[in-house]
């Protein structure tokens, strides 16, 4: 714990060996259908080999951002660094996926790490339906904030039934305001999600319970939403489209 | 150390010897960066490139809300330097390309030359991680001390790594600063993390076990609530005056 509370306080100053990061792209009226027919194209020609960028696309469900595609891109040093507007791959996604965008409409550009001592990773099938909970902490409140999330990922192991689907935490390394981590959870659907929160959502909580002492789960939640700056709590869902992704 | 404060504080009002800069945002207007870009390439080359001209560099960001867009920086040796009006360049700048952007905050910024260290640098390093910070005045010690011992511990070291501090002197809501680092490109940023960890091995054997881990939390407890903010920027030669050193 103390190592990896170490590391996240360094992270400012450090640089990771994998990058994620991800932009907003609002498509055109009408053209959701064949931007997502094209997209797929591209990612399925130029992002699935060895070496090449791998891309994951949502579309956003929620928010003020309802409607649009949030794509997220892994990509080495060794791949950006070598990045050029004009090889094949961009101007193939310039002329094909191009048209489908709306003038102007790729905005942003946040790059994150991954977390993975944060991160429960289970063998996912069919879980396309992903809750985002966006947190911005204080920057005195870092270990507040990663002894919950590591104690969830310890609960969440220790079930006798594990989820079916992954959670996911990465920490903006840059773009953002303040310190923005968000936590991906993977469903089925609304309804499973309903279902895990009704069911597994208990027992992963008295299994925080049993491993880190009574009533831990409540003080370590109150100390996370003491940790977050005003405001610091946000939540999206989102729609992955694997037809659009990297393999 | 109380020293160094009192310094800065007295910087803020009389700016003398050290480097001064003077930054903005340009937001580019849709469709028009390739026009903005050779438009900002002919003006710095047509007015800031003598030695005696206005110094002007051009970043591209990388990261955040404003990617894909331009900052520009203008540095002077001090703050006599940016006296001068270049009334002829900034018509021209006006006339041609003043219609293609937007123009965001003007912010002064003054070297904060104890919390910086350049090693010896032989090659371009355009890519440049920008940390912006926003700290408590009343706790402005824990945040300089930081800055100050790191960057000597990476002078003590002899790191490879470029780090420059710079510290708001106008246009800032509260106390601001801003660290940059300084690579080649992705993989020079990646392998930096072992100079990274020199400098903390470094800063240890200086003030002792568990020094850096202490100074640094100290350091982020003096920031204010969402007081930091990470970018990253490309820096654009031909869109920026000569570099002389």
């Amino acid at each position: 714990m103390k190592q990896i509370l170490i590391l996240l306080l360094s992270l400012s100053f450090s640089f990771s060996y994998s990058q994620l990061s991800t932009r907003t792209i609002e498509v055109k009226s009408g053209q959701m259908e064949k931007f997502i027919e094209m997209a797929g194209k591209k990612t399925k020609k130029y992002n699935n080999e060895e070496g090449s960028a791998r891309f994951w696309t949502y579309e956003i469900l929620t928010g003020s951002d309802a409607g649009k595609i949030w794509r997220m891109r892994a990509a080495s040093s060794e791949y950006m660094d070598n990045w050029d507007s004009n090889s094949e791959e961009s101007q193939y996604w310039m002329k094909n996926v191009g048209p489908y965008i709306k003038n102007g409409s790729v905005n942003g550009n946040y790059m994150w790490n991954y977390v993975g001592e944060m991160s429960h990773n289970v063998d996912s099938e069919n879980q396309n339906h992903v809750m985002a909970l966006i947190y911005t902490y204080k920057a005195s409140g870092e270990q507040d904030f990663w002894r919950f999330r590591e104690r969830v990922v310890a609960a969440r192991k220790a079930m006798d039934t594990a989820p079916k689907g992954s959670m996911h935490s990465v920490l903006c390394s840059s773009g953002c305001n303040g310190n923005v981590a968000i936590i991906l959870f993977e469903y089925e659907s609304f309804s499973d999600q309903q279902r895990y929160n009704q069911e597994m959502l208990p027992k992963m909580i008295e299994k925080y319970n049993e491993l880190f002492g009574n009533d831990a789960y409540e003080q370590d939640g109150e100390k996370v939403d003491k940790a977050l700056v005003e405001n610091g709590r946000g939540r999206m869902h989102l729609r992955f489209i694997p037809e659009a992704s990297s393999d | 150390m109380r020293k160094l404060f009192l310094l800065i504080t007295i910087l803020s009002f009389s700016i003398v010897s050290s480097q001064v800069a003077v930054t903005r945002v340009l937001d580019v207007k849709p469709g028009q960066m390739e026009k903005m870009m050779e438009g900002v390439a002919k003006k710095t080359k047509m007015f800031n490139s003598g030695a005696d001209d206005a110094q002007w560099y051009t970043f591209q960001i990388l990261s955040g809300a404003n990617a894909q867009d331009l900052w520009r920086v203008q540095i002077a040796e001090n703050i006599a330097g940016l006296d001068d009006v270049d009334t002829e360049g900034n018509a021209y700048w006006q006339k041609t390309v003043g219609d293609l952007h937007e123009s965001g905050a003007v912010r002064r910024w003054g070297k904060a030359n104890p919390a910086s260290y350049t090693p010896e640098v032989s090659e371009l390093k355009p890519l440049t991680r920008a940390l912006f910070f926003n700290f408590d005045p009343t706790k402005s010690d824990d945040f300089w001390n930081f800055r100050v011992r790191l960057a000597n511990a990476h002078k003590e070291a002899g790191t490879s790594a470029w780090m420059e501090t710079w510290w708001c002197s106008s246009g800032c809501d509260g106390s601001g600063a801003v660290v940059f680092y300084y690579f080649k490109d992705y993989s020079d940023q990646m392998a930096a993390n072992e100079q990274v960890q020199k400098a903390i091995d470094k800063y240890n054997e200086l003030h002792g076990n568990d020094a850096y881990e202490y100074d640094l939390e100290k350091m982020i407890e003096s920031l204010m609530p969402n007081g930091q903010k990470i970018r990253d920027l490309m820096f654009l030669p031909e869109l920026s005056s000569p570099i002389t050193n």
